[in-house]
């Protein structure tokens, strides 16, 4: 049965490079860190790299300390509520901030991002689109 | 020590009409302050990862509800917290999933 789904917006990346990404921002009361970030259906998690949850002044490790797994081992993170931005759409949201410093991936995962939105993607075109569930 | 707002109220109640219009009085001075809409935000930020933190054996596992630090209530799924909140009156209310402590998370990698 054919189903159809509206987007409120859409949004054309950058078809040479790995992953799909987009410009995200996270604020805390008035201090703001602006990033890409890889959309990551896989990843249960939104998170960045800890440098960016430095800038808008967190102190990462007093954050709800969580593991994050990956198919050859893993990494310790910490969880911060922050305001996400992501192509105009803003959550109040629980992000992972990594402790290592060496990690420099941001992704945008369920949790935090794509449990907030309907999300379209037509690779062909290179395009993604994207709503508000209540929109 | 740290009171509630339920002890906060009741403090209030007891004050004279005198006490209750001075503090009306510096309630609207405090918000008409630059800094108190910043310092607000940040309160709320910081009493809300407080009650994530303390209650993140309890309730983790599950989507909760959050006004401020003001526990209203979990859910199953995220739709179903936003159900939750909109019925309790505050629809832009903070709702999450909170992990277990010693849950994990996943990522393909990168």
């Amino acid at each position: 049965m054919a189903e159809s789904v509206n987007y409120a917006a859409s949004f054309l990346y950058r078809a040479g490079e790995n992953g799909i990404t987009v410009p995200v921002e996270i604020k805390l009361s008035d201090r703001a860190a602006f990033f890409d970030a890889k959309i990551d259906t896989g990843s249960t998690n939104c998170i960045f790299a800890r440098n960016y949850g430095e800038e808008i002044g967190i102190e990462i490790e007093s954050g709800l300390e969580k593991r994050i797994r990956t198919a050859t081992g893993g990494f310790l993170t910490y969880e911060h509520a922050v305001t996400l931005s992501v192509l105009g759409y803003n959550f109040d949201v629980l992000v992972c901030f990594a402790a290592e410093t060496e990690f420099k991936t941001n992704v945008l995962g369920r949790y935090g991002f794509l449990m907030q939105v309907k999300l379209g993607i037509i690779e062909y075109e290179s395009k993604l689109l994207i709503g508000s569930y209540d929109e | 020590m740290q009171r509630s707002f339920e002890q906060a109220v009741e403090v209030v109640r007891e004050l004279s009409p005198v006490d209750l219009e001075r503090l009306e009085q510096w309630l609207e001075t405090r918000k008409s302050e630059p800094s108190a809409g910043k310092n607000s935000e940040t309160d709320v930020n910081q009493r809300r990862m407080r009650w994530l933190k303390e209650n993140r054996s309890e309730y983790g596992g599950q989507y909760v509800v959050l006004d401020g630090d003001c526990f209203l209530g979990t859910a199953e799924s995220y739709p179903e917290g936003k159900k939750l909140a909109a019925a309790a009156g505050v629809p832009d209310a903070f709702v999450s999933y909170l992990s277990r402590p010693d849950e994990e998370g996943f990522m393909g990698g990168w």
